[in-house]
């Protein structure tokens, strides 16, 4: 039944004669039926689009019916794989590879349903399962496809969507993407029922649309998919590079409604990373020096958490659309200057009054690249607000870079001295996951619950945390104004019951005072060991 | 490895912290089996000596699961990990590698001082064949993960305190 919303909603009424006459054989088990219910339903068309609809907007309004919607990311691939089958037979020209069709399988999912425009790559990459005979994904998930009653009028509902981010996509869709997207748009406004229907002349187009769902897909389905599973994304984002990056850069929060703006922001992100890219890079040293300075112009927006996943996506956007590369590549590093047409190396325009050289501008835009990073430095080396100068910041981070990689040490030399017969299991991840949602730098004052089976860590080492735990009074003692944590006294195993009162509290160390307890380590550490080789195992 | 987060994993502190802490531990759990394994020394000089290797061990176990948790996309995992494997293999470490092999000279006018670009690429690891615009932002990132590693084994030495 919802095999037939789908068919009716996807393929013309004409078509579908010619579906089922060139039906190949892998998919005459999901075909017949289909076929079937095209001579059947084709009156039913209107109605099963209203329904569409509806459910459409009940599942644009709840955008994480994930489950739901996994579910339907079945059914939709095994209605790919169905008209797939019936678009080949209808001689649509879809010259795909068929290794991409598989992923075509996997990605069209999301999107399919989403327009009518999408509803023609849909329709077109269910040809593409005939294509490559990548029927095992498909074929399988049958069942599913009946499954779910309302998945039709969702698919209906998410093609709506995609149309918006067909439009927003211009670079590698071809003029047919151009009019399906308008086609999308215009569907868009309408209730869809006709619009989907007049949108199926698109599918001859053959692989033009195909392709354009290829690489707008990436886009298009990042942004609905907020909901849904975020597999299809990654067989997505694999097929496109291009798309990949701008997914990436696109699918922090777009949501469906500026499923529009989804694509021209992307774009406008990458050509503002773009744009910090070439400025980065100077005249002399071309696309070159550019791949290498990208990473780093990323900081640049002050996008720090980041950095390199960004210039490494924007090395391969600036790779993919270096041929059609806009403005935005070129743009002046000062933003002052208007953006220059695209080329292989940055041009960059002396500001008035300076030096109009070369290599004065090329300094120059070394020297902001490196005060930008010494800019973002400075947020993340705490106390060097006050610092100005790039050599007192230099020197701060060198101390503060050697601080921690001593912190390293001595934690390692006090997890040697403390765990020779320890098991750490996951369960202790599961609490630490709590503690690393807080961003403390100290340890946590607060206690977290462990789980039941952590009590095998307590059994083990009773001797050992007591010892341990002398030694570190004495540390706290010694070790001067050392803040100090009290310990989780509520966590009562029944092992640990006569430590709990003796628990001293567990100090907190600051970056200042590692060099006192080093040394007051390395003398109380001898202490422990006989009684470690006494609990070990 | 891309989610639909604003963050990407690798990048995230979050979620670096997880897998950091994942790996620290298996690699942990890994020495504590084969020391087990050995019998245990008595006299103190070679549990003393034991103690220092382990201290070694460790630290070498912390840097490596950080460096494979935020995997090869930063050039100073890179080197960590290269580091670490031509020490398995023992061979002499590589240092021609492209990925590193272009030292960009870097600009007199540029640094304000010559010595403290140099200790930071001493600090940094895979830092010395970088530009000092790229080694900022390893540095930056850098800072990043040991700030993270930092905190988990706080976090690990606190739970196997109590």
């Amino acid at each position: 039944m919802d095999k037939d919303y789908f068919m009716n909603a996807g393929i013309p009424p004409p078509q579908p004669l010619q579906f089922q006459t060139t039906m190949p054989v892998p998919w005459t088990g999901l075909n017949c039926p289909p076929e079937q219910s095209f001579l059947d339903h084709n009156s039913s068309m209107d109605q099963h689009y209203s329904n569409f609809d509806s459910a459409l907007t009940s599942i644009v309004s709840s955008p994480t019916t994930t489950s739901g919607l996994s579910n339907e990311a079945f059914v939709l691939r095994e209605l790919i794989g169905k008209l797939g089958g019936a678009g080949t037979g209808t001689g649509t020209s879809t010259a795909f590879p068929p290794p991409a069709t598989t992923a075509f399988n996997d990605s069209s999912y999301r999107t399919p349903l989403s327009s009518p425009k999408l509803q023609l790559p849909f329709l077109d990459q269910m040809n593409m399962p005939n294509l490559g005979t990548s029927l095992p994904p498909a074929p399988p998930p049958l069942p599913a496809l009946s499954a779910d009653p309302g998945f039709a009028e969702r698919a209906a509902k998410f093609s709506c969507f995609g149309s918006r981010s067909f439009n927003g996509r211009t670079s590698p869709l071809g003029v047919n993407n151009a009019e399906l997207g308008h086609r999308s748009n215009t569907t868009l406004m309408g209730n869809g029922k006709l619009p989907r229907v007049s949108s199926s002349p698109a599918l001859k187009q053959g692989g033009s649309p195909v392709e354009n769902k290829n690489s707008g897909q990436p886009g298009m389905e990042i942004r609905p998919v907020n909901g849904l599973a975020s597999v299809p994304e990654k067989k997505l984002s694999k097929l496109s590079g291009s798309g990949a990056s701008s997914n990436e850069e696109s699918s922090v929060s777009e949501q469906i409604p500026s499923g529009e703006n989804g694509p021209k922001t992307s774009n406008e992100m990458s050509s503002r990373k773009r744009k910090a890219v070439s400025r980065a890079k100077s005249k002399e040293n071309g696309s070159n020096s550019s791949k290498g300075g990208e990473g780093d112009d990323d900081d640049g927006h002050g996008k720090r958490p980041k950095p390199t996943e960004i210039g490494k996506n924007e090395t391969k956007t600036e790779d993919e659309a270096k041929g059609g590369s806009n403005d935005e590549s070129e743009k002046q590093k000062a933003n002052q200057k208007p953006p220059e047409p695209p080329k292989d190396y940055i041009h960059v325009r002396a500001r008035r009054g300076q030096a109009t050289d070369s290599h004065s501008l090329a300094e120059r835009v070394r020297r902001e690249k490196i005060s930008e990073r010494m800019k973002l430095l400075q947020d993340l080396v705490p106390g060097c607000n006050k610092v100005t100068g790039k050599a007192l910041m230099l020197d701060e981070i060198i101390n503060y870079v050697q601080s921690l990689q001593r912190q390293v040490e001595f934690l390692s030399m006090k997890l040697a001295s403390v765990n020779p017969g320890l098991e750490f299991n996951m369960d202790n991840l599961l609490s630490k996951d709590q503690m690393f949602q807080q961003n403390a730098a100290t340890l946590p004052q607060q206690m977290y619950p462990l789980d039941s089976s952590a009590p095998t860590l307590y059994i083990h080492h009773q001797q050992n945390v007591q010892q341990f735990h002398d030694t570190t009074t004495t540390n706290a003692s010694t070790g001067g104004p050392l803040s100090v944590d009290p310990l989780p006294l509520g966590i009562q195993l029944p092992s640990v019951d006569g430590f709990s009162e003796s628990l001293p509290q567990f100090p907190a160390f600051s970056e200042d005072d590692l060099h006192s307890i080093v040394h007051m380590g390395f003398v109380n550490f001898p202490v422990n060991q006989p009684s470690d080789t006494r609990v070990e195992r | 490895m891309k989610t639909a987060n604003c963050k990407n994993p690798h990048t995230n502190p979050t979620s670096i912290k997880t897998r950091f802490a994942l790996r620290f531990l298996r690699a942990i759990n890994n020495l504590n089996n084969n020391n087990n394994s050995t019998t245990p020394p008595l006299n103190s000089h070679s549990a003393a000596a034991d103690k220092r290797k382990r201290c070694r061990a460790i630290r070498a176990a912390a840097y490596a699961s950080m460096a494979s948790a935020v995997g090869p996309n930063k050039a100073w995992s890179r080197a960590v990990l290269r580091k670490i494997r031509n020490r398995m293999k023992e061979t002499i470490k590589k240092s021609t590698r492209a990925g590193t092999a272009t030292v960009r000279e870097s600009n007199p006018r540029n640094e304000l001082s010559f010595g403290q670009e140099n200790e930071l690429r001493e600090l940094v690891p895979g830092g010395e064949a970088m530009d000092f615009c790229r080694l900022l932002n390893e540095t930056g990132h850098y800072i990043q993960c040991l700030r993270a590693q930092v905190q988990v084994m706080r976090k690990i030495l606190h739970y196997s305190s109590t």
